[in-house]
């Protein structure tokens, strides 16, 4: 069995407090089609085209189960949620 | 009075200065028709689409775009007692040209980046088409089994007639505008919101296209517009559910109305939840013209998740052992009356396995209650509702068969975990053959567009299952689906 996803993410470093949910996420895109070459924790997925309509409600949902509560976005958080480090320190912030 | 035309005539003699269109999307943000001044456009735009020569009664294929002069160039075409053939402009050329191969139209029109009108060579020339044939919708184009619908001016105005008195019925008075947030991609968002208007005495106002950018100020929007009517599909009201900042209630909320694709009790529920505003779940097909059930408020003003009883058509339901049910009880929908489709456009075989008599089989399991109540249960076709959208598995194999190197394969309904569903393609190639998918998702997108393209691809070098027939055993097939994804490395819980 092959995938159209082939080639691993880049693994961020350990020692970063957003490591965890950036693996968690980029598993979570990959599972779903995105190409891990794409998902860059500092990349803009809305403008790459990563996610796309459908692929956005489902990623709100997961940001959502991560933060672990039914939340309104902000509009800062709009913009968080565009790329995965600034996903990650949102659900900190919103577990702080 | 039945012919869309003479409806927009009457209501620019009655309300001649009143605005019948308003834009507020960019890149036409201000600009306006009057009820008369869309009539006159229409006039122009006659001459302009006469000038390729002779027309009269023909199919127009017309590349739909949010554009102002869109809804003057159907009137146009319906001036020379021609048909619009809608065509998505996010289409694929494979399903572009699959599509202009079966309806063979006359003249293609379109509007971007300026009009251009240019007559085709292979137009049919016999009349397939009824003589009051307004528009012409494609819900597949797949090359061995197209479905279009023929929608004529007496079918649309007596569907979009019922659905303005339901919106009547349900809310105490007429909208005088409606929103339109989505794209204009096929007759569904045209009828929804156009044809409805112009049904109910109402404006169009085309607000930006809700994204998650523009989701933020939506109801500020609605507000600002003085908005009486908006339909979403599911998506975009789960989208709303997330972004969407609460509106003011300053003012009368607008008769808030979704469909084209299941919705979860969830996403109804947070809706209301977050926003005091019932939500209607309509229900309706390309087959039956537009929307035919329209919901129901409980006795708080909130929308019940049932469709409700359908208007203008008899509903039944056929149980699995092909039993028509009495009373309460489960099967599959269908539907009969005077607004029904006769048939797919040039399809025989489609038309002959779509009916039991004079009833349309819909393909989608219902639930009755003992109040006559009609709720979705499920769906018997080989269809995937992908954002508003039903997209037959088959056309997506055609296209996938179409690209070099593949031997097998089968495309397969997912869902994703906030309960939208999308489409997972398993294949294989032929022996020898190593075939690059990422290569193969990019030509599927150019042959179908990034609507209809799968949203992840498995190889497997396995055949797939097949019946006695060597047809594609499709209950196999996704049990196959599923154990290849749960044993990729990357796959999260629910993506199978």
């Amino acid at each position: 069995m092959s995938e159209l996803i082939t080639s691993a993410a880049p693994a961020p470093p350990l020692a970063d407090p957003d490591a965890e949910f950036i693996a968690r996420a980029q598993r979570f895109l990959a599972g779903f089609g995105a190409n891990p070459a794409a998902l860059d924790p500092d990349v803009d997925l809305v403008d790459t085209g990563v996610l796309d309509s459908l692929l956005l409600l489902a990623f709100l949902a997961f940001v959502e189960e991560q933060r672990g509560h039914e939340a309104q976005l902000q509009p800062e958080d709009i913009i968080a949620i565009r790329k995965l480090r600034t996903a990650s320190a949102l659900i900190r912030s919103s577990h702080s | 009075m039945t012919n869309l035309l003479e409806i927009y005539s009457r209501l620019a003699e009655e309300r001649s200065d009143q605005p019948a269109l308003i834009f507020q999307r960019e890149p036409y943000v201000g600009a306006s028709w009057t009820w008369s001044q869309l009539l006159e456009r229409s006039r122009s735009l006659r001459k302009r689409l006469s000038e390729v020569g002779p027309t009269e009664r023909g199919l127009w294929a017309v590349v739909l775009a949010d554009h102002p002069d869109m809804l003057p160039v159907l009137l146009a075409i319906w001036r020379l007692g021609g048909t619009a053939l809608l065509i998505d402009s996010a289409w694929g050329d494979r399903l572009r040209d699959s599509v202009l191969a079966h309806s063979r139209p006359g003249v293609l029109v379109s509007l971007t980046p300026a009009l251009s009108v240019t007559r085709l060579r292979a137009a049919r020339q016999d009349r397939c088409l009824p003589e009051d044939a307004a528009l012409l919708s494609y819900t597949s184009g797949s090359t061995g089994d197209p479905k279009a619908t023929v929608m004529t001016h007496g079918r649309l105005s007596m569907t979009m007639y019922a659905a303005a008195a339901a919106v009547v019925r349900h809310r105490g008075e007429a909208p005088a505008r409606i929103a339109c947030s989505m794209r204009l991609s096929g007759s569904g968002v045209l009828n929804l919101h156009y044809t409805w208007a112009v049904c109910a005495d109402a404006a169009v106002v085309v607000l930006p296209e809700l994204a998650l950018d523009t989701a933020p100020p939506y109801w500020r929007q609605i507000e600002e517009h003085e908005i009486d009517q908006m339909f979403l599909v599911p998506p975009l009201i789960e989208l709303l559910n997330h972004a969407a900042e609460p509106p003011s209630n300053r003012r009368r909320p607008p008769i808030c109305i979704t469909g084209s694709s299941p919705l979860s009790a969830r996403t109804q529920e947070r809706f209301q939840r977050r926003f005091h505003i019932g939500l209607l779940n309509a229900y309706g097909l390309t087959e039956s013209m537009c929307a035919s059930f329209f919901g129901e408020y409980d006795e708080h003003g909130m929308g019940r998740n049932t469709i409700g009883q359908p208007a203008l058509l008899k509903a039944r339901l056929r149980d699995a052992a092909g039993m028509v049910v009495e009373g309460s009880g489960e099967g599959e929908l269908e539907l009969s009356g005077p607004t029904l489709f006769d048939g797919y456009y040039r399809n025989p075989a489609a038309t002959a396995a779509a009916f039991v008599g004079s009833w349309f089989r819909t393909g989608d399991l219902m639930r009755r209650d003992e109040h006559g109540r009609y709720w979705i249960v499920g769906r018997t076709k080989d269809v995937v509702m992908k954002g508003g959208f039903a997209v037959y598995l088959l056309e997506i194999e055609e296209a996938a068969l179409d690209v070099p190197g593949v031997q097998e394969a089968a495309a397969v309904p997912l869902t994703l975990p906030d309960g939208s569903e999308d489409i997972g393609l398993l294949m294989r190639s032929l022996p020898g053959v190593a075939l690059d998918l990422g290569a193969v998702a990019g030509g599927l997108r150019t042959r179908l567009g990034a609507q209809r393209t799968p949203r992840r691809i498995i190889e497997t070098a396995d055949p797939l299952p097949r019946t006695g027939q060597e047809k594609l055993d499709r209950r196999r097939t996704l049990e196959l689906w599923r154990t290849l994804a749960s044993q990729a490395p990357s796959n999260p819980p629910g993506a199978a």
